[in-house]
């Protein structure tokens, strides 16, 4: 029995306790309670942009500490009913969004308490046979990476398969779910599905390659999507979210698309998928208020946009802004010769800047029935690589 | 050397070094706190145990602990001794290394002095507490939070004689206050 366990036993024994502990007259005790056990929230919820003495120390423990008594009571996470592995995977989320700006899984307290549960608890294992995971479940997926079974050959060729019949099947692409990875709601709900789809095609894209350098390895893993872990950042800023400087953007295309899109074309030995390494210099041109979030203003940001490989040179425009279930938002499109060619929608992974960056989709700025779609993952990297 | 008097009139003569690992006698003896020294004062004046020898110096003047038996100061002042010199804990902050210092584990001689049995280290909670000896304090509390950890709130009353003062309603409602740390 934990410590904060222990304070739930004696909160019980009578009318004095009871009221010492949960009808307290500051926030004392659930604080010291709190860091006792994990990091202190208070920079992170600062840079956030929320008022510290607001810290709700007592339910964010108690729902802590609830998810690790609910899991030890099944030995799998698999065997918890479907509203307790909600809860579960809700405060592991919210618990590495939140999480502090660390440059290590090993710094955190926060972090390697949620690797131990995962790992510990099996809560991604057998995630990739589930055709149809929650959005909870997918976006545990999409923070964490690739599991040990998944990278086996014969796993991962499944996962391959359907992550590919999914990203480039045009039927996921309509005005209803804003031409990204969304879900299909006007207020631009993000699909955690659909982006661990995305994250999917374009990480075993970049395992094909052997010798790819480290640094042209986008960077991934729990350490990775704790906010503000992106190089060149100030969080204090009026760039809050980190956009000003270099970037790298990977970008997946199939060469032959046929519509509609059936799963037997993807397993020919003729399927062909390219990916482009694209270099990107941006800066921020305006700043806008958002009422929805007085201190995450809308940043419009502008700039160039060239392939590694050709050189050729474009401009980029686009926004960064927070979405209603208060995820980063990141939507440019590219012009060419002043017609705009290419619209992309992403997400970023994680707390705001992290380093693991935006993933997304691209497609057609005219969403025309024919134009393609693909995906990219785009990543802020130190201004003098 | 300084002149203890405890409630039982005995008389202890401690080393300052080792008085002084009380926060509250330092602080009178050095002054440095007004405040504390005339919060004392005003307190040892209302309980009528302030002790003035007239044809002793003021340094002579024993310091009257009205709130301490001889054998809880006994141990309290064994401690002091084993500890002293060691540098004194800072202020109160929420620091999580600070707190995180706090709730380390006893070590092997405190764990040894505080094996008492549990009238005594409730004794000697509260005169860590009412002398400002903050380590003490803490190896006292850590003692007590060991007692409890583990146990249900029945052994929990029974252990430190509480009455269950709830009504069967106020029963049911707690049970469910306190789910977030059921394991079963």
């Amino acid at each position: 029995m934990s410590e904060p366990a222990a304070v739930g036993a004696i909160a019980q024994s009578c009318t004095y306790f009871r009221n010492l502990i949960h009808r307290p007259i500051d926030q004392h005790i659930w604080r010291s309670l709190f860091l006792e056990k994990f990091d202190d929230p208070r920079p992170t919820y600062l840079l956030n942009g929320m008022d510290t003495n607001d810290y709700p120390w007592a339910r964010v423990l108690q729902d802590r500490i609830r998810s690790e008594t609910t899991l030890a009571r099944r030995s799998k996470f698999r065997d918890l009913s479907l509203k307790d592995q909600a809860r579960v995977l809700r405060v592991l989320t919210d618990t590495i969004f939140y999480s502090p700006m660390t440059s290590s899984l090993a710094s955190s307290r926060d972090l390697q308490w949620v690797d131990g549960l995962v790992t510990s608890r099996e809560i991604l294992k057998g995630f990739h046979s589930d055709p149809h995971p929650s959005q909870l479940h997918a976006k545990l997926h999409v923070y964490w990476g690739s599991t040990t079974e998944e990278k086996q050959p014969s796993v991962s060729s499944r996962i391959r398969l359907a992550s590919r019949t999914f990203v480039y099947d045009l039927r996921n692409y309509t005005s209803a779910n804003l031409w990204g990875p969304f879900q299909d709601s006007p207020n631009a709900i993000v699909s955690w599905t659909h982006l661990n789809h995305l994250i999917n095609v374009v990480s075993m894209n970049l395992e094909d390659i052997m010798e790819l350098r480290d640094e042209l390895r986008p960077p991934t893993g729990l350490s990775a999507v704790a906010p503000y872990t992106a190089p060149s950042v100030d969080p204090s800023s009026r760039d809050w979210a980190g956009i000003e400087g270099k970037w790298y953007r990977y970008r997946s295309f199939r060469i032959k698309h046929l519509a509609p899109l059936n799963t037997s074309i993807l397993e020919e030995d003729d399927f062909q998928e390219a990916i482009r390494l694209i270099e990107l210099d941006l800066r921020i041109k305006d700043i806008q208020p958002d009422s929805s979030y007085p201190t995450r203003p809308k940043l419009f940001f502008e700039g160039t946009s060239r392939s590694t490989q050709q050189g050729n040179e474009t401009r980029v425009q686009g926004s960064v802004r927070m979405t209603s279930d208060g995820q980063v938002r990141w939507q440019y499109v590219s012009v060419y010769d002043g017609f705009t060619q290419w619209s992309s929608e992403g997400i970023q992974i994680g707390g705001v800047a992290s380093a693991m960056g935006v993933i997304g989709a691209w497609t057609g700025s005219r969403h025309a029935e024919h134009d393609p779609v693909g995906p990219f993952w785009l990543w802020k990297v130190e201004n003098f690589v | 050397m300084v002149i203890l008097a405890t409630s039982d009139n005995e008389q202890f003569n401690v080393d300052k070094e080792v008085a002084e690992r009380s926060v509250l006698i330092k602080n009178m003896l050095e002054g440095e706190n007004p405040i504390a020294l005339a919060v004392a004062f005003v307190y040892m004046k209302l309980n009528g145990s302030f002790i003035r020898h007239e044809d002793v110096g003021e340094s002579d003047q024993s310091i009257p602990l009205p709130n301490i038996t001889s054998p809880v100061l006994k141990k309290v002042l064994e401690y002091c001794e084993h500890h002293r010199g060691e540098p004194l804990p800072s202020g109160d902050t929420d620091n999580a290394d600070d707190v995180r210092k706090r709730t380390t584990d006893i070590s092997e001689w405190d764990q040894k002095f505080i094996t008492v049995d549990q009238e005594m280290l409730f004794e000697i909670i509260l005169a860590a507490n009412y002398l400002d000896i903050k380590p003490l304090l803490d190896v006292g509390c850590k003692t007590v939070a060991n007692m409890i950890k583990g146990k249900t709130p029945e052994e929990i009353r029974k252990l430190f004689n509480i009455v269950n003062d709830f009504t069967p309603e106020e029963e049911a409602q707690i049970k469910k206050e306190n789910e977030w740390a059921e394991d079963r």
